[in-house]
């Protein structure tokens, strides 16, 4: 019937509507007021520009310190992501599907980075890292990265396998193959948008991790989000929104093309 | 299909870009790695200064000519005279940054004292064509700049403009928002003398009367800044109307947003920014290098082309124009109207200073 | 041709499994021992450092001015979460029930900034609040202000950006435990004569609970430990316990203590997460299953 229906497909109303799309407006502005500002050609940051120029993202392609914070922070992000997703889906799947004793309790020291502030890690880091010289390092940020990416991974594998029916593993073994054979042609295909979101979110929390960059990184060995900050504290030109702008564009690019290979039918 | 084809291609491609960037990175990052070539690794030099229009006049008329001339890479770091920070990498026994501006004379005193600091190496410098207050065992100063009250002369175009302390405490006469340093290092000084104390009698600081005062002007202050970048920033966006600040950094900034932004030199802080090298620094022979190069006359009034500080070296300022002089905090008219910043008082009494002014800052 | 015993097979293999699977989660657990629980075990060891020994301890309790800034930050914090949930809520609801493309739009709206960088997202927030900001300019265009608002480098930055940065978080939760709830009840109560407004209230809010807790949650313990964020955009009042612990390992050098503020801003931020995981589980039980609703 058409009340029903009507009531259905009416709600939320139009205040409730209105507010999201205020939200929506909330959400936009400052990405937008960033993106405006990088195109100024004023080292100030006035806004709106009375002149526009490219010159900020030439000095961002350009700059050495830029273009090396960027390469490092991808070169690690991608380490970061490949080691938490390994070894954190492992733990996802002993987690959901192993038997022990104190689980909930040893789940909560998994995931404790999530709830430790960064502060907090970054000082615990900083201190223990300086005695073993491996502040401004690369091998230093990776380490401290995936301790801090592994409970994201572990959430997402988790949340994919918990999904999975028991009953298509043991059917897999009841028909003769090895588990090594049930994990690679039976459970990791089912997994696998869990895991794809794993390395994406550890991807993620690694390039844009900004505070316990500040006590790791350095000259030596300096992220994007360092980079970004000394920029910000110091030089105070828009060459930080520039490749933030850049960035932006390109993390909308991947979740558009991600969430539109991962659509559903129309309609409800 | 469909899934697996979409996965294989990610992976491709994400695995070339690991290799790609695995090969880019090498040249890009720079990082020290261990070299087994016949020919020596290009040495390299990490500098710490101050960032922002200053530290890109130090590269374009020390950095830049100095790579040329010796090949040295330099690294550049920035931060804003955090001793502590000096102190903790020096403990730890590898410090990051071979040679650092040290902009606050107390830095050095406290380094010399804390045994931080690398004594200097002066062979091939003549230590007469200096400034004697210019150098020190531990430290080589190579320009005069001080900290000053600053304003937009537009805002005052109907009226007198402000003048000193005085003035920038008086929010009656000089209303609008204001921004002071978010440290005590010449902060308290600026405090006493807006509360009457002679330029000549500043120290010993009395700590407890500047705080009181500073208590006057604690609600006028909208924003305390901790960067050499901000003040001039705050003024050319109008975000405050009266600034403490190095006084470079305002007349860059003047020649870059095309703005009247001013300088009042009554009560200013007169000190030297100076080259010193944490204890332990690895390239400290390529440290002392950059020193030696920035005790050429030329090359220190190549700095003082880009930013308005006064070189240490009395033979550079016959070089320089009436116009050019007038603008230096180091020039004669202009000194008479400011005090020197005393780094042996805040050697003595920074630390519990730091700990009242942090206390201070927290208090409703 | 292998001899399959179906049952006894598989029976006997969930046994050994499981102790198998139980060994999965060693290395996780290694790594997250020595890299980050190693960690904060030595800032414990530094915050008793010193003489006496546990004296930064007594410092912080002795002196009120570091309580007080643990006050202000929990209320910060406190401010942030409800402003999370009150532009949250109506966004995750609209994308629950929007049509697919538009609910692409919305995941797209919150993601994207989601995934920039945290600096340039507060930085983001100094721009537009300014004396010459947008904010003000519009305000003063329309005649609403005659003098621009101070609207940044006060707690109104503040809140206002750290809302912003911790939003999605708010609003993935709340999409979540909307999204879990059967159309079906909302057409039944409609059918039933509810009005929209009886249906937010009676059907929707009761059965979201449990995201509104752990968006809540999530947003406040986050909020608790900022320091960024409102290092850019607040005031002198605005100091947060983050701050202060980068103050004292930076600027004043005097980690005990700064390990002393550390640790005990974590054990506070782990209770609350804590009592939370346990709350909602609470919660779940006292709401009703819709299955047997009757």
């Amino acid at each position: 019937m058409t009340a029903m229906e009507r009531g259905h497909h009416s709600f939320p109303g139009p205040v409730v509507r209105a507010i999201a799309a205020g939200t929506v407006l909330f959400l936009v502005a400052p990405i937008a007021a960033i993106a405006i500002v990088s195109f100024s050609a004023s080292r100030f940051l006035e806004f709106p520009p009375r002149e526009y120029s490219l010159r900020w993202y030439a000095n961002a392609l350009t700059d050495e310190s830029w273009r090396a914070a960027l390469l490092l922070s991808f070169k690690t992000a991608v380490i970061v992501a490949v080691l938490a997703t390994m070894i954190g889906g492992l733990a996802a799947y002993g987690f959901v599907r192993g038997r022990f004793r104190g689980k909930a309790a040893l789940l909560g020291i998994a995931l404790s980075p999530l709830v430790v502030p960064g502060i907090v890690t970054a000082v615990g880091m900083y201190f223990v890292f300086a005695r073993f010289g491996l502040i401004e390092t690369q091998a230093g940020l990776v380490l401290a990265h995936t301790a801090l990416a592994l409970p994201v991974a572990l959430i997402s594998v988790a949340s994919s396998v918990s999904t999975l029916e028991r009953p298509l593993e043991h059917a897999a073994r009841s028909l003769g193959a090895t588990p090594f054979e049930t994990f690679r042609y039976v459970t990791l295909p089912l997994i696998r948008p869990g895991v794809a979101v794993a390395a994406l979110f550890a991807f993620v929390t690694s390039f844009d991790e900004p505070v316990v960059a500040l006590f790791i990184a350095g000259t030596h060995a300096e992220t994007l989000p360092k980079r970004m900050w000394d920029g910000i504290q110091y030089e105070i030109d828009p060459t930080a929104t520039a490749m933030s702008t850049m960035l932006v564009l390109f993390a909308a690019a991947v979740v558009f093309v991600v969430t539109w290979l991962r659509r559903e039918p129309e309609g409800r | 299909m469909k899934t697996t084809f979409r996965k294989t291609i990610l992976a491709t491609c994400t695995l070339a870009l690991l290799l790609f960037a695995a090969c880019r990175g090498e040249q890009a990052t720079n990082a020290p790695t261990a070299t087994t070539a016949t020919t020596a690794p290009p040495r390299e030099l990490v500098v710490c200064s101050y960032g922002g229009a200053f530290q890109e006049a130090q590269r374009k008329a020390f950095f830049e000519p100095f790579e040329k001339e010796t090949g040295i890479k330099i690294k550049e770091a920035q931060w804003s005279g955090e001793y502590a920070k000096l102190k903790a990498m020096v403990d730890a026994g590898q410090p990051t940054w071979d040679l650092v501006t040290a902009a606050e004379a107390s830095i050095i005193a406290r380094g010399a004292r804390d045994g931080v600091l690398e004594r200097i190496d002066y062979t091939g410098i003549d230590k007469t064509k200096f400034y004697p207050e210019a150098l020190t065992d531990y430290s080589f100063g190579f320009d005069f700049f001080s900290t000053a009250l600053a304003y937009n002369a537009a805002d005052y175009a109907t009226g007198a403009p402000p003048k000193d302390w005085k003035d920038f405490w008086d929010t009656k006469r000089f209303p609008g928002r204001r921004s002071l340093r978010n440290d005590p290092r010449t902060t308290l000084e600026f405090a006493l003398l807006a509360d009457g104390v002679p330029k000549d009698k500043l120290y010993p600081l009395d700590v407890d009367r500047a705080f009181k005062s500073l208590d006057k002007i604690r609600n006028g202050v909208n924003v305390w800044w901790t960067t050499g970048s901000q003040p001039a920033q705050l003024l050319a966006n109008g975000e405050v109307r009266l600034v403490s600040a190095f006084n470079g950094r305002i007349s860059a900034a003047a020649v870059q947003g095309k703005l009247p932004l001013t300088v009042s030199w009554h009560g200013g802080a007169l000190d030297t920014d100076s080259w010193i090298i944490p204890k332990g620094a690895k390239n400290r022979d390529a440290a002392l290098a950059l020193i030696r190069y920035t005790a050429r006359p030329d090359v220190q009034l190549a700095l003082t082309r880009y930013i308005a500080y006064g070189p240490t070296m009395p033979e550079a300022y016959e070089k320089l124009s009436a116009t050019e002089r007038a603008q230096l905090p180091s020039s004669p008219e202009n000194r008479a109207l400011q005090f020197v910043f005393n780094g042996e008082w805040w050697a003595e009494h920074e630390s519990a200073v730091l700990e009242r002014w942090n206390k201070w800052q927290l208090a409703k | 041709m292998r001899d399959v015993v179906p049952g006894k097979r598989v029976r006997a293999e969930r046994g050994g499994a499981a102790a198998r699977d139980a060994l999965l989660v060693v290395p996780c657990l290694a790594y997250v021992a020595c890299a980050f629980i190693g960690p904060l075990a030595y800032m414990a060891v530094q915050s008793v450092q010193g003489s006496p020994a546990g004296g930064a301890y007594a410092r912080l309790v002795r002196e009120p001015v570091y309580a007080q800034v643990f006050l202000n930050t929990a209320f910060l914090a406190a401010v942030v979460t409800i402003a999370a949930l009150a532009l949250g809520y109506p966004l995750a609801l609209t994308a629950a029930m929007a049509t697919p493309r538009v609910r692409r739009f919305l995941v797209l709206v919150v993601a994207v900034p989601f995934w920039t960088s945290l600096l340039v997202r507060s930085y983001a927030w100094l721009v537009l609040l300014q004396q010459r900001g947008i904010v003000n300019q519009v305000l003063l265009d329309l005649h609403v202000i005659d003098e621009p608002l101070q609207l940044v480098y006060n707690a109104t930055g503040v809140v206002l950006g750290m809302t912003y940065v911790l939003l999605p978080y708010m609003v993935f939760s709340l999409f979540a435990s909307i999204r879990a709830i059967d159309p079906k009840l909302y057409r039944t109560a409609a059918t039933l004569g509810a009005s929209r407004t009886e249906i937010f209230w009676r059907v929707l809010v009761p059965l979201s609970r449990s995201g509104v807790v752990a968006g809540s949650s999530i947003v406040f313990v986050l909020a608790i430990g900022f320091f960024v964020t409102p290092a850019l955009l607040g005031g002198l009042r605005q100091t947060t316990i983050g701050m202060l612990i980068d103050a004292q390992i930076n600027k004043i050098l005097d980690w005990p203590f700064g390990s002393a503020l550390a640790l005990t801003l974590t054990i506070i931020v782990v209770s609350i997460a804590m009592l939370a995981t346990r709350s909602s589980a609470a919660v779940r039980r006292l709401v009703p299953d819709p299955e047997h609703a009757p």
